[in-house]
């Protein structure tokens, strides 16, 4: 059941500032994730005491049973009211999703040269800055990139939804407003009820903002869609699940990716020499080069795999079950319980590739890594199986395109000013300071 | 956790209004405001006034006043960005004003100075008090609707005679009724209550939670110097002695554990000790013999009482002679017991030394027994100087000029609120120093705020009930203070209610204020001649005992809103009545939930 | 500030008008004049005022033994006081309620009292303008009036007349029946100090701890004594009374020895209530009032052939034997406009509650025969210190309140008589559900005020006696041994 918005806290003092840290401190820190994951890993059975699934074999096995572990467990987290991604398969479900992959198919015909060109235009303006000026990569950079890439979401009325019914359409303040209004509805998805109060509040309020914007432009969104004759619920509920769930987990990827990148000077420094020589062949090479593109996409990829999204799903048990966590013994999941799926330590499963040659350590950084038949497990990130993120290759696509003007730009280092570089905001970062050298 | 409690609680004190937005009551301004306070859901109550500006103050306009009582749980930035970033731009409206020269052509643009200007301007409450109102405003509306639905129901039921008198049947029937209605599947889940209030409800665990934070942190405090000093012996059995730097710091951090864990359990003890003669002397004494109760009443009564006669005066003075030191000398004991135990237990080994037990024993019942004589003769003696007193020592009275009056804004105003929630703003000033009173203010106002969050759960502030929310904010950088408070009733009710039942708790968030002349804002009162918060006594007691001081002082400090905004209009009791039939018809079927259906359909 | 001395009740009996220490039970008719000075004869007005201020029997004229054969009361409305050309002082004003008058806009929304329909009030009238004097007499019963003399050119008059059937014979002694057939002034505060030397004694062997419930300070109802906050009573004054000589007590203050009266003129429609009674029965009508017709307690477990004391049939509570209401319903009439022990956290601290919400009640019966309109009514005198606390509070937080306790209606006998808040529910709490039943507008309010009644020294200063015209004063009502 969802829970009613504006519950007071109920747990005791104390208690749910210390699971939340936990719980923030282990998104931030997915190398302890990691660790953690081997040894759930390495004796299987700990897991099943508490419900975990860490093998990449258990994981893909708890993923592809939706009648067993089902995504209603993010439901309590919507708080912007239903939405694909807490549902169980059904009519409604069906009806969202075939809306859903009409208007991805919207992106196939723009993607990546709509992304490609707010980069460009914004290389321009942020190369303008100079050196050891600090500016904010996710408010001045990636948040526009992916606005202006996901455009076709909503068509024609995406300068409606972005600027309100009434606001005008060149205010960017407004878009800004409306972007913070998504990140904000996003960020519960992965703290739910564990979060603060003030998070999940703050989660709320923005969800009536964003749902009021959505309902007094509806009809643009329905003349945008072309879809005439479906309920007011039906368009809100679609048009709200878009437009908070693509665009925050998008431009907080790309955060993750570039913050991983950051930590990486050797590989960072090989692609912008890469690019550096492309540049000399020619202004247009780094876009059009295709060996360059797919080098690139490959990097974000395995950046992401490093630094996911989520590195933990979780999952509803709706009926008394079991599942094959790799030990001697199946696990029990009692129905009523919930489910832990890392997927952050099946994506570092070594059984997954130990038989592929030429064999690379799975722990090691490597884009360009056989994944042999286990490619589909480098998305784990994005979902595995019936319910894998739909618009995950759009994200990595626009995400490359990013990345690919960041090795244009001058070389970016994290700004060392006053304050830490990097903001949290629970679960989320907020902010990333970085300037050029 | 009082933060939490004080956020929902604010005010928005905006100074230099020149009052150039027309502020009709049913002018588009408010119309757009009530607007916008009933779209955005989580706003309670709230009210906008004018607060005069204070006769030394640089500038004569008035501050614009807005209070919000919200949600839990909600930052007061986020509040503040939600009503402001609306695209009803209702709060622009309200303040804009503020920019003689319309303010920036962008939208945008507008609502970040907007917030820029008021998020300074804000101060979430210094303490207050929430009554039933930890439920949110949608929670008290649907289950109005609940119990108006319910009592529709049973009336009906009732007409066709079905269940007679069997109240279980009659109970079962209802509650099939509700549960076979879909617009009640929210009531399936128990009433949300925070943590104090549901769980956390009980003394036990009010007790458990305690007991159990403080051997958690003492063992915490073991572990800092067991450890390191567990790894030395473990070292040294399979290595040998460690670097002698090591073992001096080990040797420091295991001191300064052992240090800490002593005196934390001496001030436990101290506590406990402390706690058993509270007790003993103010509930099982009194409670055993009629002579020690009608003393402390009388007593209480003398302390308490507002005028000034014979016995009162001596009371007091007797409190500062005597009992003010005996308090000092037990703290100073208390300190000297946590902090070097070693002194006390060599002054008792000095002066026992050459004693036997029994002489021991023998000495401390002949000081009882002393203790208990001087008690006695000292009663007696006081009564009879008292009566010698009161011969020559008449009571008197302190004059208190324009007693029950009241500015006609403010009649207007409660005659406009009687069939809802009540609602005063009372603005005083603190007395001199400020930074003292302001620290005092501070520090007794989270003891009320703590106590209502934790203690007085049930919609009652000691004993006073019917407060929605009443919260208190020092503003000006510690030169006033402002309460507002929302509840049912009438003021005057409203302060005997006060008066009576939270003494203490009002008399010390009051006494450390003044009324300073100030001219008037608006339709609002003024203050013509200065006035002092009623004396008080010890810092608890009198005070609010005077009634017409403290009404008067209360009344004179009152300002009119001049918009108002109420959610649900429902008082304390009917939101607490409304949750108790929901649990209890989506409950179990006991006897217990069954009367309280019956209780509930009655009106 | 300089501090002012508290004088002794028993000292100032002599200054206390007599209604406030007694209800003149043995007087069983009873009349009240309203009336309003019209203009340019306010010196006739006060002229014909002072010489029927020799009528007004002061309260140690009654009391233990002692029966006086007729009694007056005088007692004026704000804007009487203004017209006699009383002007109040800077320092010392009246309470707002009382100047702001009963009949005020603001006072209807505050008493809940909106739609009014009334014939007169304080603030203004229909015939005459504002009420500025009420005069209360009470006479043995059958005797003729003792005013007789009112100049129509002075004053515009309205009389409310005695209604003789209000007083039946009951175990032998008359007592005051109203016209719905209820024993009435059952539940009377005594006040602490003044009926010491009544029947104090036997009412408290009679009833024991019980009887402090009732016992109530008098500076709850008469101005300038200790109230039930242990402080005295405020006291307003007007210009020239410090110097006049007038005041008895030193530095006493204009309003010493006087109270406030909230006066309201209150149909009854009688033939609703039969109508009501014949439908239910009586028993019914019983728990809708909150008592047994004849004056005895709702649960009384005793033989009610056998005959008790008025003090043993209001000697009960609540709180501890009947807090669901299944014996006295909770919107019950009696228990709202005293709840006794039943709001507070426990009944030491709902008793203190209740007791700053007392009012003394000197109205009786009524009859009204015109062309027009015959009824039966009660001339509602509610004697009080704090108009704001007392009769305000209890009208608008009890009475009228709709959200009373957890309830959803109003009074059901004083409640509001506007038609569209008709047919109004009443609820009578049992084990299983109780019973619930419709209810008609029983009453209507046809005009009301607020009154100051002076003391006696206050009251000459008003009409313009001189100091010592005292001896004049107490000659006209005879005084009979009893």
């Amino acid at each position: 059941m969802k829970l009613t918005p504006g519950t007071p806290d109920a747990l005791a003092p104390g208690l749910r500032s210390l699971s939340y840290g936990i719980f923030c401190w282990a998104n931030r820190n997915p190398g302890a994730l990691r660790k953690i994951g081997w040894v759930l890993r390495r004796w299987p059975f700990v897991g099943g005491w508490f419900g975990m699934a860490a093998r990449a074999s258990a994981v893909k096995a708890v993923l592809t049973r939706p009648n067993s572990f089902s995504n209603t467990a993010h439901a309590g987290n919507l708080s912007a009211g239903d939405y694909l991604i807490g549902m169980d398969p059904g009519p409604t479900y069906a009806a969202d999703k075939s809306l859903l992959d009409d208007r991805l198919a919207d992106l196939d015909l723009k993607l990546p040269a709509d992304a490609d060109a707010e980069v460009k235009r914004l290389v321009n303006e942020l190369g303008a800055l100079g050196k050891n000026k600090p500016f904010d990569l996710i408010d001045k950079y990636l948040m526009w990139i992916v606005l202006r890439a996901m455009d076709p979401l909503f068509g024609a009325a995406t300068p409606r939804v972005a600027a309100g019914v009434n606001g005008n359409i060149n205010d960017p303040g407004l878009q800004k407003q409306y972007m913070m209004e998504i990140r904000y509805v996003a960020g519960q998805l992965l703290a739910g009820s564990t979060a603060t109060l003030r998070v999940q509040r703050r989660a709320e309020l923005n969800s009536d903002a964003l749902k009021a914007r959505i309902a007094a432009v509806r009809t643009d969104i329905e003349n945008a869609w072309n879809v005439h004759g479906r309920s007011a619920d039906f368009i809100d509920r679609n048009a709200v699940g878009l437009a908070w769930i693509s665009h925050p987990v998008t431009v907080q990827s790309g955060a993750l990716a570039v913050q991983e990148l950051l930590g990486r000077p050797e590989v960072h420094k090989a692609l912008r020499e890469e690019a550096r020589r492309l540049q000399q062949i020619g202004p247009d090479e780094v876009w059009q080069n295709k060996a360059f593109r797919t080098s690139v996409y490959n990097h974000v990829l395995e950046l992401m795999r490093f630094r996911p999204i989520f590195p933990l799903l979780a999952r509803d048990v709706p009926r008394d079950t079991e599942f094959v966590t790799g030990a001697r013994h199946n696990a029990t999941c009692p129905a009523g319980g919930k489910m832990a799926i890392w997927s952050i330590s099946a994506m570092f499963d070594p059984d997954v590739t130990k038989d592929i040659k030429p064999f690379k350590d799975i722990s090691q950084f490597c884009p360009t890594r056989n994944w042999g038949n286990q490619a589909d497990l480098r998305w784990l990130m994005f979902g595995y199986g019936t319910r894998q993120c739909p618009a995950m290759k759009y994200a990595v696509e626009i995400l490359t395109s990013a990345l690919i003007g960041l090795l244009i730009l001058p070389e970016l280092k994290l700004a060392r000013g006053e304050g830490k570089a990097i903001a949290y905001d629970g679960a989320l970062m907020s902010r990333m300071l970085v300037n050029f050298i | 956790m009082l933060e939490m409690v004080r956020q929902q609680m604010i005010c928005i004190v905006v100074p230099g209004w020149e009052g150039t937005t027309e502020l009709a009551e049913n002018g588009p301004v408010f119309t757009g405001l009530e607007d916008l306070l009933r779209k955005v859901d989580v706003v309670q109550f709230a009210s906008v006034a004018l607060l005069p500006a204070r006769a030394d103050a640089e500038e004569e306009t008035p501050s614009l006043m807005m209070e919000l009582a919200i949600e839990e749980g909600i930052d007061p930035y986020d509040m503040l960005y939600r009503l402001i970033c609306h695209p009803s731009e209702a709060m622009w409206a309200l303040y804009r004003s503020y920019w003689p020269d319309g303010g920036p052509p962008l939208q945008s643009e507008r609502n970040r100075q907007l917030l820029d200007k008021l998020m300074p301007c804000l101060s979430i409450a210094d303490g207050g008090f929430i009554g039933a109102r930890d439920r949110t405003a949608r929670q008290i509306e649907k289950e109005q609707a609940l119990l108006q639905w319910t009592r529709g129901q049973a009336r009906a039921l009732k007409a066709t005679g079905q269940c007679g008198d069997d109240r279980a049947a009659f109970a079962l029937a209802l509650a099939q009724r509700a549960f076979q209605n879909p617009s009640f599947d929210w009531a399936l889940e128990p009433a949300p209550r925070s943590y104090w209030r549901g769980k956390g409800a009980s003394t036990s665990t009010k007790i458990g939670f305690v007991v159990g934070a403080f051997v958690l942190g003492l063992v915490a405090v073991w572990l800092v110097g067991a450890v390191p000093r567990g790894a030395v012996g473990l070292w040294t059995w399979l290595f040998g002695a460690p670097h002698p730097d090591v073992l001096v710091v080990v040797a420091f951090i295991s001191k300064a554990s052992r240090w800490v864990l002593g005196v934390s359990l001496r001030t436990a003890l101290v506590v406990l000790v402390v706690l058993y003669f509270g007790w003993l002397f103010l509930v099982a004494l009194p409670a055993l013999f009629k002579s020690w109760r009608l003393w402390l009443e009388s007593l209480w009564r003398e302390l308490d009482r507002p005028t000034e006669t014979w016995s009162s005066w001596s009371t007091y003075w007797v409190g500062w002679l005597v009992v003010v030191p005996l308090a000092l000398a037990v703290v100073a004991f208390a300190m000297v017991f946590i902090f070097c135990p070693r002194i006390i237990l060599d002054a008792y080994h000095a002066a026992t030394k050459e004693l036997y037990g029994w002489q021991i024993v023998a000495l401390v019942l002949l000081a009882l027994v002393a203790l208990i004589v001087f008690v006695n003769v000292f009663s007696k003696v006081n009564q009879r100087v008292a009566k010698t007193g009161n011969w020559f020592f008449h009571p008197y009275e302190d004059d208190v000029p324009r007693a029950q009056q009241v500015h006609a804004s403010i009649d207007r105003c409660e005659g406009q609120l009687v069939g809802g929630t009540a609602h005063m703003i009372s603005l005083t000033d603190l007395r001199s120093p400020n930074g003292w009173s302001a620290w005092w203010i501070r520090t007794s106002l989270r003891i009320v705020t703590f106590a209502g969050r934790v203690f007085f759960t049930e919609g009652r502030l000691g004993t006073a009930p019917g407060i929605h929310f009443g919260h208190w904010h020092i503003i000006e950088g510690g030169r006033r203070y402002l309460f507002c408070s929302n509840y049912d009733g009438s003021f005057g009710g409203y302060l005997d209610d006060f008066i009576n039942g939270a003494t203490i708790g009002t008399t010390l968030a009051w006494r450390w204020t003044t009324l300073k002349p100030r001219g008037s804002a608006g339709a609002g009162p003024a203050v013509d001649k200065p006035r002092s918060f009623p004396p008080t006594r010890f810092g608890v007691f009198r005070g609010v005992k005077c009634e017409l001081k403290f009404k008067s002082y209360a009344r004179d400090s009152m300002l009119p809103h001049l918009y108002r905004f109420d959610k649900c209009k429902t008082p304390v009791d009917q939101i607490i009545l409304a949750t108790g039939l929901r649990d209890a018809l989506f409950g179990e079927r006991n006897d217990r939930n069954d009367d309280l259906i019956m209780r509930a359909i009655e009106s | 500030m300089k501090a002012q001395e508290a004088p002794h009740l028993r000292d100032q009996l002599k200054d206390i008008q007599g209604m406030l220490r007694s209800g003149y039970g043995w007087l069983q008719s009873s009349r009240f004049w309203l009336l309003s000075i019209r203009d340019g004869h306010e010196d006739a007005a006060r002229a014909w005022l002072a010489a029927k201020s020799g009528l007004v029997v002061s309260a140690a004229r009654i009391g233990k033994g002692k029966r006086v054969e007729n009694a007056v009361a005088i007692a004026f409305s704000y804007a009487g006081l203004t017209k006699l050309g009383c002007r109040e002082t800077e320092a010392h004003p009246f309470p707002t309620p009382f100047r702001s008058g009963m009949g005020s806009k603001l006072r209807e929304q505050l008493l809940r009292d909106t739609p009014r329909d009334w014939r007169w009030s304080d603030v203004d009238g229909a015939d005459c303008g504002p009420v500025h004097v009420l005069i209360a007499e009470w006479t043995p019963k059958g005797a003729g009036p003792l005013i007789t003399d009112i100049d129509e050119k002075v004053f515009c008059v309205i009389k409310i007349e005695n209604d003789p059937c209000s007083f039946h014979d009951i175990g032998g002694e008359e007592k005051l029946r109203e016209a719905f057939g209820f024993r009435d002034g059952l539940a009377q505060p005594v006040i602490r100090g003044l009926k010491q030397d009544d029947d104090v004694g036997k009412d408290r062997d009679e009833i024991g701890p019980l009887y402090d419930d009732r016992l109530v300070s008098p500076g709850e109802f008469i101005l300038g004594y200790r109230n039930e906050y242990n402080e005295l009573t405020y006291c307003p004054n007007v210009e020239g009374w410090t110097q006049s000589g007038h005041a008895k007590y030193p530095g006493g203050r204009f309003a010493l020895n006087g109270s406030y009266l909230a006066v309201r003129q209150i149909k009854q429609n009688v033939k609703a209530f039969d109508a009501f009674r014949d439908a239910y029965g009586q028993e019914v009508c019983n728990k809708v009032m909150g008592r047994q017709d004849n004056g005895l307690p709702l649960g009384w477990k005793y033989d009610p052939n056998n005959p008790i004391s008025d003090s043993q049939a209001d000697a009960f509570r609540f709180r501890v034997e009947d807090a669901n209401g299944f014996v006295c319903p909770r919107g019950a009439h009696i228990r709202r406009v005293n709840p006794r022990d039943s709001l507070g956290t426990d009944v030491e601290s709902s008793i203190t509650s209740t007791k700053l919400h007392r009012l003394l009640r000197r109205g009786r019966p009524y009859l009204e025969e015109s062309k027009d309109d015959t009824h039966n009514g009660i001339f509602f005198i509610a004697c009080n210190a704090d108009l704001e606390r007392q009769f305000e509070f209890i009208h608008q937080r009890w009475v009228r309140n709709p959200g009373f306790g957890t309830l959803h209606a109003d009074d059901p006998i004083a409640g509001t008589d506007d038609p569209t808040a008709l047919p109004k529910t009443f609820s009578m709490p049992g084990l299983a559900s109780g019973q619930e039943v419709s209810l008609a507008a029983f009453t209507k309010t046809l005009g009301g005020g607020y009154f100051f009644l002076p003391g006696i020294a206050a009251l000459k200063f008003i009409v313009g006696l001189p100091v010592d015209a005292k001896e004049t004063i107490a000659e006209p009502a005879k005084v009979a041994a009893v």
